[in-house]
């Protein structure tokens, strides 16, 4: 299902059909559409689809270890993946994962090998309904986006190798959970030209209600040089932060709120010398930040940057330990 | 879904059984060892077609498991893919399973790769050792060539509805299938 059918990515939904009614013009579908669609057209894409394909135990390396597109179920258990980035040539080096439907990657290695490490798309172009459980990252950045949906990240190992540029894990979709995940980074993110992140949810084109959740994942060994570093940004609506343990060193904040109806809640963070959790929603204000333990040297434990609008701030039940100013209202 | 368990015992070309559970009868399975296909998985013989036929008979018995063995295979050879810039070693094709065992290694060799020198015009190459679906051209999808139109006002939930009624004959209903895998899988038919 398009939204449009021209240009590059586009917004889309793919499903399976489990009932027609031709006299209604009714079909049923396996994956209910999740996305608001103004101008939906329909493509039979059956002829071209890939289906029930799965690879476990096997190390593959080369340029591109592992390239899907276009299939509905796959899923990739207990291998490793290899990138050679030694190959160089002009060779494509990232795993491919594209339009992909139903899928699980659990227990994998996904890195490079023999050369630096590498930017890794974990599944882009409507990729929806997928699974990474148990995985190890060995990467500069680890993301995926461009419309995906119900995207579950659970229990993975991330090892950033930061390039001072990007973000480090990017997550962008709808209904995304991001829980029990560990984030480290290796050597110092010392920011530079990108937004200098650790990790953020990044909310699709286009999307409507996007919802994300990102809990109960340690971020540790995170160390940072320069103001900008952030260790979780929330940029998506109503996204929630819960039961993180964020450990930075240096001068990074550790929590950013940079759109409407975040939940921070119960976070542990302890930092350096930059602000615990800092709001500027400069749109659309309102967030609740309840429950969290900041510690850190700083100047400000809590900066709020921006007023609320409709429904405020709530903020309450935190412990607030270190900063020269436990809370600054500042509005710009 | 109830699952109904059967076992599907098919004789190909060799000689391991698998166990299909499955609600309906969309497709059996067979093991294949890609040693019958004369690899030699040496890491020096470039095993590619050996693997690849093996791949191939799986998905021609309509499913099934190629199983590796523990040794480095060499894939030293390559082939096109439909996107003039990216190649690929080894294509799963539906309903099959590539399985290893402890610690097999495929590694692309120095032949496994097209050079980007030889492709007029390509900003970037695309080499890649395991590919899965469509051969990477991912706009397959919008290249259908006939696109139907949705009643807008019926987008946004369990089913949807063509804005000519009688357009959804072109549509079939897929099946469901589960066999021995890591997950429940969704059967989808080609038309």
């Amino acid at each position: 299902m398009y939204e449009y059918t021209n240009d590059d990515v586009l917004p889309a939904q793919m499903s399976q059909v489990t009932g027609v009614n031709v006299a209604s013009g009714q079909l049923t579908l396996a994956d209910p559409v999740i996305r608001a669609f103004a101008t939906p057209s329909l493509a039979n894409v059956t002829s071209f689809a890939t289906h029930d394909v799965a690879i476990n135990n096997v190390i593959v390396q080369g340029a591109t270890p592992l390239a899907v597109t276009e299939a509905f179920n796959f899923s990739a258990s207990n291998n490793q993946f290899l990138s050679d980035t030694s190959i160089g040539g002009g060779n494509f080096a990232q795993l491919e994962l594209n339009t992909v439907e139903h899928f699980t990657f659990a227990g994998n290695t996904i890195a490079a090998i023999n050369g630096p490490h590498i930017q890794q798309e974990l599944c882009q172009r409507d990729s929806q309904n997928g699974i990474w459980a148990g995985n190890t990252f060995e990467d500069t950045t680890v993301g995926f986006g461009e419309y995906a949906a119900n995207i579950t990240m659970t229990n993975n190992h991330i090892y950033l190798h930061p390039d001072g540029t990007g973000i480090g894990v990017s997550l962008s979709g709808m209904n995304v959970l991001f829980n029990g995940n560990d984030v480290h980074t290796v050597g110092n993110q010392t920011g530079g030209s990108g937004w200098g992140v650790l990790v953020a949810d990044v909310s699709a084109p286009s999307t409507t209600t996007p919802t994300l959740a990102i809990s109960e994942s340690p971020i540790i060994r995170f160390n940072a040089s320069l103001m900008e570093i952030i260790a979780l940004l929330l940029t998506g609506h109503g996204a929630v932060a819960s039961g993180n343990t964020i450990t930075a060193t240096g001068s990074a904040t550790g929590v950013y709120v940079a759109d409407a109806f975040a939940n921070v809640t119960n976070n542990t963070i302890q930092i350096g010398a930059g602000t615990g959790i800092m709001l500027y929603t400069p749109l659309f204000d309102a967030a609740t930040v309840t429950g969290n333990t900041l510690s850190g040297t700083g100047s400000f434990g809590n900066y709020i940057g921006s007023l609320p609008a409709a429904g405020g701030y709530q903020m309450y039940g935190n412990i607030i330990t270190g900063f020269a100013t436990p809370m600054v209202i500042d509005p710009h | 879904m109830k699952r109904v368990p059967r076992v599907i015992l098919v004789r190909l070309v060799s000689f391991s059984i698998v166990v299909c559970f499955h609600a309906a009868s969309v497709f059996a399975a067979i093991t294949i060892g890609v040693a019958s296909y004369g690899e030699k998985c040496n890491g020096v013989t470039d095993d590619r077609s050996a693997i690849q036929n093996a791949l191939n008979a799986a998905y021609a018995a309509g499913g099934g498991t190629v199983t590796l063995p523990g040794s480095t295979c060499l894939l030293n050879s390559f082939a096109p893919s439909s996107h003039p810039w990216i190649f690929y070693n080894r294509h799963i094709p539906s309903n099959v399973t590539l399985q290893g065992t402890a610690g097999p290694k495929r590694l692309q060799g120095p032949n496994g790769r097209q050079l980007i020198g030889n492709i007029p015009g390509a900003s970037y190459i695309e080499n890649t050792v395991v590919a899965g679906g469509n051969d990477f051209a991912s706009i397959h999808y919008r290249n259908v060539g006939v696109f139907y139109s949705l009643n807008a006002s019926t987008v946004g939930g369990p089913s949807v509805t063509l804005s000519a009624a009688a357009q959804a004959a072109n549509f079939a209903v897929a099946t469901t299938s589960r066999c021995t895998s890591t997950r429940m899988m969704t059967y989808y038919r080609p038309r």
